[in-house]
């Protein structure tokens, strides 16, 4: 597989920050109220996190070892102090939802780890792709989280009422709470049945050609961990 | 280390980065805060943006004191008249769950007059944050009630006769937006048409819920009898009170139990609970019980135990009491009255009731007026207005009641008139002005008593505001 | 002013929670919960910084950036402000009780990108949190409410951390369906704890 797909593919889904890593959580459970404020969380999310990877991998040869953390979070504040200004002249409405959120978006977890983890040691544009690929990946979640939420807490899909029911208890805190929980739930349950269809038919392959017998003890003892 | 040495150190080397990151970090923040900076007039054209998409654009900006945009239970902030001749008011609400409500509020001005409410939006939650379980529509329902408006309802969260606006959960800051939307109305109301605002100027008034209260004024018998509704108290829930003072001493005193679980009224003291307690006490024993109109002196309470987690509910008794019995006065205060020489208050009653919309009800007894005998009123006055005049037939045989003009006999003549018109026809308060009677004819041998009949009409158009406030007379 | 301060006091502990009814901090409420001991001392940790970071950030927000009218750095000198205070507790606790040094682990580096730590510091600072806490007006607000507010804060999220702990600690052995271990059933158990301390806001 070609790394940049590779690299998309795992920030977007395999690593997926919210359902797989439970990153950023407090953003995730604050702001999926409604569609249209999980949309713009993720995004915020996603733009700070590219320009913060690329600005990181620039910088990582120039940036000592002893004072990265930092250096990181400095880059990151003044991307986040950036984008609160853009948003609180461009898009008021956002910003206004967002509250107290938009300045926490410096510690959200998301983005030093993967300011630590992949731009301090990989060249730019792989840090540009897994910036972009993570943050999406982030705001698929928070937007499916929202659309549920905003369908059965107030009846309506990004704004739009559909019709006059709703459950209160999916605004509230505590449905943030549940609703998160059970996609996570689903997402372990989708995830592990595709990979073991994936192992399944590795296993198979393996088996056609070599004509030998199966590396059982290597996949079980994958399976169990 | 030497200097040099420190110089080519790691740790310079780490520094000097780190700094000249933090310096041009600080530099491109500056640079992009003055490429985005939102002034406050932005922000205000983005609000009106928000409001009226456009379609309308700021007239004039209202002055706003202290003076003019204070009220009892919000202030005015702001207020601009628009192109389209409405109004734009930034109001907001006191009592919300921890902190004041913000509101634009636009009011309807039609004609000169005012023609309710168009557009309610949320300035700032301000940490409410139990806003978010407003949606849409509970912001709508408050332009739906235009025609109730008009005829001087308010909105309010509680009780049969207001305009109900509650979200359940949410009691205190529908509560809070209720009172900064009134709030728009009353600002409205007194300055941009200068009309006479309703203000509630009781002692104790903080904790009672006016809008729910009543109070019966017997002239004759010096008593007055109230039900007042207090507004719950932290865990106790809001208790109603039926209480009866005469002579500036209370003389019946009885809680009803409101239906909350919350609420264990074994817990409150017996003697506060059947009333025997406040029975025979006056405003100055109350008041030195409850020394900041608020909170409970124990040292004062002759005795009376106040059980923990009944401390509450108690002191709604108290808050209660000191209600009743500091008003006392307030509630009469004839002093100022107007038209009133002719007034037998021996035996004339006048009966407030907020809820029905700024209404009092009179029963007002003249004193014989020469040849002519004492005759009894009816009169009901509503906003500034009579809206029913019944007269009764003295049992006396100099009355002959033929020889009144029959529209002034069943009242159709009063139904409508203003205190303008009424002291028109009455110039010195006393004797009638034939030229400003609108055709009416009068009679021989029963001018006497038509003239009782137009002072009776003054009377309580004139007083109107006093019996509905039982404030001072304005 | 007393009633101030019990609004302050039930406020942070219970009505506006950090944890459950605020969401913030919920990295370490999900990560360091496992055992009651670790979620008291991460508490504990937590509240620390919290009050320590106020007692900063207030005064330099109130007293230097705003009369120099460079508001827009608060990230940026809030977070530096913030990642000094854990690196010294960092070393404190490391010298005092290596014992403790050893139960908090990575977590303790972590409480600088707690979002409750920089939401504390951004929140008392806000123009509406006068009325969160039940002040007529934000020329009210001064430092000691800051302060008490970020102690009870803290106070509260420890005490969401505590409750969650013993949560965990019995649902460990609970036998349940393989995709709702770990996060999920933990969010679950939160959802529960949520709904309990909504009751708090409605009084």
């Amino acid at each position: 597989m070609n790394k940049y797909v590779k690299t998309a593919v795992d920030g977007l889904i395999t690593n997926n920050a919210t359902f797989k890593l439970v990153l950023g959580t407090c953003a995730t459970l604050a702001l999926t109220t409604s569609a249209i404020n999980g949309v713009g969380m993720g995004l915020s999310v996603t733009a700070v996190l590219l320009l913060s990877n690329v600005v990181i991998s620039l910088l990582r040869k120039v940036i000592p070892n002893t004072v990265r953390i930092p250096a990181f979070i400095v880059i990151i504040a003044t991307m986040v102090t950036i984008l609160r200004m853009a948003l609180d002249k461009f898009l008021p409405d956002l910003y206004d939802s967002m509250g107290v959120f938009l300045p926490l978006i410096v510690v959200n977890c998301i983005i030093l780890g993967r300011a630590e983890a992949f731009a301090s040691k990989q060249p730019v544009l792989d840090s540009a792709i897994d910036g972009v690929a993570t943050g999406l990946g982030f705001t698929a979640a928070l937007t499916i989280m929202g659309v549920i939420r905003e369908l059965l807490g107030s009846g309506s899909f990004f704004g739009i009422q559909l019709w006059d029911f709703k459950i209160g208890f999916f605004t509230s805190s505590a449905g943030a709470f549940f609703v998160y929980g059970m996609c996570i739930a689903l997402f372990t349950l989708i995830s592990n049945r595709v990979e073991y269809a994936h192992r399944a038919r590795k296993a198979r392959e393996l088996r056609v050609p070599a004509e030998g017998p199966l590396d059982a003890p290597g996949i079980s003892a994958k399976e169990e961990a | 280390m030497t200097v040099k040495q420190f110089f080519k150190s790691n740790a310079f080397k780490s520094l000097a980065v780190l700094l000249a990151i933090v310096i041009i970090a600080g530099g491109l923040l500056a640079i992009f805060n003055d490429l985005l900076f939102v002034s406050d007039e932005e922000r205000f054209n983005r609000t009106i943006e928000k409001i009226y998409g456009g379609s309308a654009t700021v007239e004039e900006t209202l002055t706003i004191t202290d003076e003019n945009g204070t009220f009892d239970k919000g202030a005015v902030s702001a207020a601009y008249k628009m192109s389209d001749g409405n109004y734009l008011i930034h109001s907001s609400g006191k009592g919300g769950y921890g902190g004041d409500v913000y509101l634009w509020v636009v009011v309807i001005a039609e004609n000169g007059k005012f023609g309710g409410i168009e557009k309610v939006l949320l300035d700032t939650s301000d940490g409410e944050t139990l806003l978010g379980n407003f949606r849409d529509s509970f912001y709508e329902n408050f332009t739906k009630h235009n025609d109730e408006l008009v005829e001087g309802k308010y909105f309010g969260t509680s009780g049969s006769d207001v305009i109900n606006n509650v979200v359940t959960g949410t009691t205190l800051s529908s509560n809070a937006m209720c009172n900064a939307v009134n709030t728009a109305i009353d600002f409205f109301k007194s300055a941009v048409l200068g009309e006479e605002v309703v203000s509630y100027t009781y002692l104790y008034e903080k904790y009672v819920d006016m809008t729910q209260t009543t109070i019966e004024r017997d002239f004759a018998a010096n008593s007055v009898t109230l039900r007042i509704v207090m507004q719950a108290n932290g865990i106790a829930p809001s208790i109603a009170f039926d209480v009866t003072v005469k002579d500036g001493a209370i003389t019946a005193f009885e809680a009803t139990k409101p239906f909350v679980q919350q609420y264990d009224e074994t817990k409150i003291d017996e003697s506060l609970r059947n009333g025997t307690y406040f029975v025979g006490k006056t405003a100055e024993e109350i008041a030195a019980a409850l020394p900041d109109g608020e909170t409970l002196d124990p040292a004062k309470l002759e005795g009376l135990g106040l059980a923990t987690g009944a401390s509450r509910s108690s002191e709604s008794f108290f808050r209660a009491a000191a209600f009743a019995t500091a008003n006392f006065e307030a509630f009469f205060a004839p002093e100022n009255l107007t038209y009133a020489s002719y007034v037998d208050f021996e035996q004339s009653t006048f009966t407030w009731n907020y809820t029905e919309g700024n209404e009092v009800k009179m029963h007002i007894v003249m004193q014989a007026n020469g040849i002519a005998p004492s005759i009894a009123f009816d009169v009901t006055v509503k906003d500034g207005a009579i809206t029913a005049f019944e007269a009764t037939k003295p049992f006396v045989q100099q009355y002959d009641e033929t020889k009144i003009d029959e529209s002034l006999r069943n009242g159709t003549y009063f139904v409508g008139k203003t205190l303008e018109e009424i002291a028109a026809a009455l110039p010195d308060g006393e004797t009638l002005d034939p030229a400003k009677l609108g055709g009416l004819g009068l009679a021989t041998g029963a001018s006497r008593s038509s003239e009782s009949f137009f002072r009776a009409a003054a009377f309580a158009l004139s007083n109107y505001t006093f019996y509905l406030t039982g404030g001072e007379q304005a | 002013m007393l009633g101030t301060i019990i609004t302050i006091i039930v406020a942070a502990l219970f009505s506006q929670n950090f944890i459950l009814v605020k969401f913030l901090g919920i990295c370490p409420f999900l990560g360091v919960s496992k055992k009651t001991s670790s979620s008291v001392s991460m508490g504990i940790a937590v509240t620390l910084v919290m009050v320590l970071a106020t007692l900063v950030t207030y005064p330099l927000y109130e007293y230097i950036l705003v009369p120099l009218k460079i508001e827009y750095l608060e990230i940026i000198f809030f977070i530096f402000i913030i990642a000094a205070l854990v690196q010294m507790l960092e070393k404190i606790i490391e010298k005092l009780s290596p014992s403790l040094y050893q139960t908090m682990g990575i977590y303790l580096p972590l409480i600088t990108t707690n979002c409750a730590i920089l939401g504390v510091a951004e929140l008392v600072i806000g123009s509406g949190f006068y009325a969160d806490i039940g002040l007529a007006a934000a020329a009210d607000m001064n430092l000691w409410f800051a302060l008490l507010y970020a102690l009870f804060a803290g106070l509260g999220f420890t005490l969401a951390m505590v409750l969650m702990g013993g949560m965990r600690e019995r649902i460990e052995k609970l036998p349940i369906a393989k995709c709702m271990k770990g996060f999920p059933i933990t969010m679950v158990a939160a959802c529960f704890m949520a709904m309990a301390f909504y009751v708090f806001t409605l009084i």
